[in-house]
């Protein structure tokens, strides 16, 4: 008898716990509407106008939050649709474009084919071009083909074109009515068809955002979101341990272990899409020599680095891009450390270690000048972890500090830059590998015209990039950038060092968000606080 | 009275002239291009010379400097590099943020400092003495941005008493106030005991007591007021260093005010706003010494100006 109490009590129990359990599920897991979310950064934005300003800084309170492009990348850079519903691909140069219909601009301004058109042509104007407009105008016009479809005619095939819809840096959609009406205003005031509408911006302070109630989606769970600026790093944690505000940006470094083992806030981590290298300039005594260049290389232990001195704000690198972009090759065999290998390659080259250790060649000391500078990320210290790894393979390394944007501006002063070794970060926000190769290697970007700071560049060469971004089927580009990717990788025009991590942290009580790969984009439509 | 007030006034504006030049020759020869920072990945020689042209910046430094004088005297500040805002706009809208940090960290200074200084004095080498002095030394000695992190860390973090930064209520004011003011509060108090010890050995204050004045009247009265002309010079220089310090404060706090406008102006070039602010600190700058010099004629009537 009482053995069967007992059972009973228990079984009772049970079922209390199980449904106690289940009723807690259930709560947390269904959306409140409603609430403020807070979030905390180190800078505040310089232009909210899209055409203006592609930095992070700006993308992370309007990129698809206020301001929406055509198409999407998903958390893992692969492509939805968006303001357009599907597309077509016509021919090698047409992509047709079947655009949503019922949506509406923040000011009443209907979206559809007229909108798309008014805003590329805004865009491409000769007189006042938007920023990145040397890819926009890849697209040399879209052609109306009815209220609500356009085809996107292009000057050449430009394989890229279809990831560059996704970018609201690019083809982010702006109301043609305040386009008309705010002209350079609209940086302080954006006007898009996201879930939010913009409310005000405080200089230096926060800038609020409001849930949009005619989205042409489900509509935004967060009623209000805040975008402040805490400058410094500690402050920032600070301010989210007391609940000051709900999620941070940009996390120092420092702090990150810590945070880990908080039990009331989540790190959200995932690799990014930048990465960081030095560029050799290969027209630039003593490292114009590719054995020396390949001996650098193996000497430099960029796995130790980014344990020791990067640590969580990064990974080691593996290939010319990060991971999961188009065109990505594993270059971990090119790379590989070996500095038993790399003297070799040295004394093979008539570079004999000195009495001091650096190696000498015809009475030359091989020396070479590093511009670097320093950030938050620690990239200053990156530099200087090298120097005393190229020490042990008998390279001396005139470390250069300067300022990012006085080096930048060195760097590009004239067609012959005296670098050796320059210390540089480059993201890929378009998930396509070309903005990489493009840019660093194409001869259009030898300096001062751009950043092929490698100054490494042949019409074979430009040839072999150009194929690789024509190529509208994506089997055929992975082929491409494979040749193009072991190339450049032979010549040892890189020291690679790392991929940024990404890193978020959230507070418990934040639900639906999920980090992003590229360091601009917080999408904050699903996200709901309990 | 007035006269002397307008030619003080008067003579200002070459002072302001010359800072003006000061800057603009000293943003361009900082390294580093506008039009590269702006521009950033779009790069292109095409565009670099366009903007360049826009911006005004192809022109020679000393056409620049005039034309900008020009403008200011019409109240055009010019616009902002970066995202064409006027910049007499921006710098209003932080600029009373600055102001408001300053005003309430010099009054923490002068009463603090003051009274510390007096008490210090009255109770000469005794431990009060002893105490603010070290005090003092401390307050002068440690930096602002560690002192302001601490106190976050024990004030706004451990006791939640104060947010951890921002504006918008009086409690946003009180730890970024109070740090800022502290190096001042320590260089008011020590000047004010020495000032007063000076004042210590008067004949006047022995008659005071004579007459049968309580002790407090002869020390505020009498000697404080005699002794306040080189506080007085003090505390007009300490806004200076109040405008100045209060960038590293801002930051701390995360102020929004004119200071950490500056630096950003400074990262991105934006050579508009930077002479535009320096333009309105030291401006006020002179305005504190005016008021200053007139103060004097207040505390001491032979102080005369013609």
């Amino acid at each position: 008898m009482r053995f069967r109490l007992l059972m009973s009590a228990t079984l009772i129990g049970a079922c209390l716990f199980a449904i106690n359990l289940t009723v807690a599920v259930a709560q947390s897991e269904t959306p409140r509407s409603g609430g403020t979310l807070t979030i905390a950064r180190g800078q505040d934005s310089n232009n909210l106008d899209p055409y203006r300003s592609g930095t992070d800084v700006d993308m992370q309170v309007t990129g698809s939050n206020v301001i929406e492009p055509l198409l999407e990348f998903d958390e893992q850079l692969n492509l939805r649709p968006k303001l357009a519903e599907r597309w077509e691909v016509l021919d090698a140069t047409t992509v047709r474009l079947f655009l949503r219909q019922g949506v509406v601009f923040h000011d009443g301004t209907p979206f559809n084919a007229d909108a798309v058109i008014f805003n590329h042509e805004h865009r491409t104007n000769p007189e006042r071009p938007g920023n990145l407009v040397a890819w926009v105008a890849k697209v040399a016009e879209f052609r109306k083909v009815d209220d609500h479809t356009v085809d996107a005619v292009m000057t050449e095939p430009f394989g890229p074109a279809l990831l560059h819809f996704a970018l609201p840096s690019m083809f982010g959609q702006v109301s043609p009515t305040a386009i008309q009406q705010l002209g350079e205003d609209l940086g302080r005031g954006p006007v898009g068809t996201g879930p939010f509408r913009f409310v005000e911006w405080r200089t230096n302070d926060r800038i609020t955002l409001e849930r949009f109630d005619d989205y042409w989606g489900e509509p935004a769970h967060l009623e209000r979101v805040v975008y402040r600026v805490i400058p410094e790093a500690s402050a920032r944690t600070l301010a989210l341990l007391t609940g000051e505000v709900d999620m941070i940006l940009n996390p120092s470094p420092v702090d990150i272990p810590s945070l880990k083992t908080n039990p009331n806030v989540t790190v959200q981590q995932t690799e990014g899409t930048r990465a960081i290298m030095f560029m050799i300039n290969t027209r630039q005594a003593p490292t114009d020599d590719v054995a020396v260049r390949r001996a650098l290389v193996a000497g430099t232990d960029r796995h130790l680095i980014a344990e020791h001195v990067v640590e969580d704000a990064g990974a080691p690198l593996t290939g010319h891009v990060a991971t999961g972009i188009l065109g990505y090759r594993d270059l971990s065999d090119f790379w590989a450390y070996d500095p038993d290998r790399a003297r070799q390659m040295l004394d093979e080259a008539g570079w004999i270690p000195g009495p001091d250790g650096i190696r000498v060649k015809d009475g030359q000391r091989l020396e070479l000048d590093h511009w670097y500078y320093r950030n938050l990320r620690r990239d200053g210290e990156v530099s200087e972890a090298w120097q005393s790894q190229m020490r042990e393979i008998g390279v001396h390394v005139n470390l250069q500090l300067m300022e990012y944007g006085a080096m930048i501006a060195r760097a590009r002063s004239g067609p012959n830059p005296e670098h050796n070794v320059i210390t540089l970060s480059h993201g890929v926000p378009t998930g396509h590998a070309d903005y990489l190769y493009s840019l660093q290697f194409h001869s259009d970007f030898l300096p001062p015209n751009g950043f092929n700071l490698n100054m490494y560049a042949s019409a074979e060469l430009d040839a072999l990039i150009e194929e690789a971004y024509g190529a509208l089927d994506f089997d055929e580009a992975r082929g491409l950038y494979e040749e193009l990717a072991v190339r450049v990788a032979d010549a040892a025009t890189w020291i690679p060092m790392y991929v940024t991590m990404e890193n978020e942290v959230i507070a418990n009580h934040v639900r639906g968000y999920a980090i992003h790969r590229t360091d601009a984009s917080i999408f904050l439509w699903d996200v709901w606080k309990q | 009275m007035v006269k002397f007030i307008v030619s003080r006034l008067l003579y200002s504006l070459p002072i302001l002239f010359g800072i003006v030049f000061f800057v603009v020759i000293a943003v361009d020869l900082i390294p580093g291009d506008p039009v590269e920072v702006i521009l950033g990945a779009d790069w292109n020689p095409a565009s670099a010379r366009a903007l360049r042209a826009e911006l005004g910046l192809d022109r020679p430094l000393l056409v620049r400097y005039i034309s900008y004088v020009g403008k200011v005297a019409q109240g055009d500040f010019g616009r902002s590099f970066r995202d064409r805002t006027p910049v007499a706009l921006e710098i209003m809208r932080v600029w009373p943020n600055t102001l408001l940090l300053t005003a309430a960290s010099l009054s923490i200074a002068v009463v603090l400092g003051v009274l510390a200084g007096v008490l210090s004095a009255v109770k000469r080498n005794t431990w009060i003495d002893g105490f603010v002095r070290v005090i003092s030394l401390l307050g002068l000695s440690m930096p602002i941005f560690w002192t302001g992190l601490i106190a976050i860390w024990i004030f706004a973090f451990y006791f939640r008493w104060f947010p951890v930064g921002g504006i918008g209520t009086w409690q946003h004011l009180v730890l970024p106030a109070v740090t800022l003011a502290a190096p001042s509060v320590a260089m008011v108090a020590r000047m004010t005991r020495s000032s007063m010890l000076e004042v210590f050995g008067e004949d006047y204050l022995a008659t005071a007591r004579a007459k049968g004045l309580s002790e407090r009247v002869v020390v505020f009265k009498h000697a404080l007021k005699n002794a306040f002309m080189p506080v007085v010079t003090l505390i007009g220089l300490q806004v200076g260093n109040l405008m100045g310090g209060s960038v590293l404060t801002e930051t701390v706090f995360s102020w929004p005010g004119l200071g950490q406008l500056m630096v950003r102006a400074i990262f991105t070039r934006d050579v508009p706003v930077l002479q535009g602010g320096v333009l309105v600190m030291a401006t006020t700058f002179v305005l504190v010494n005016l008021t200053v010099d007139l103060v004097y004629v207040f505390l001491d009537p032979r102080v005369r100006y013609s």
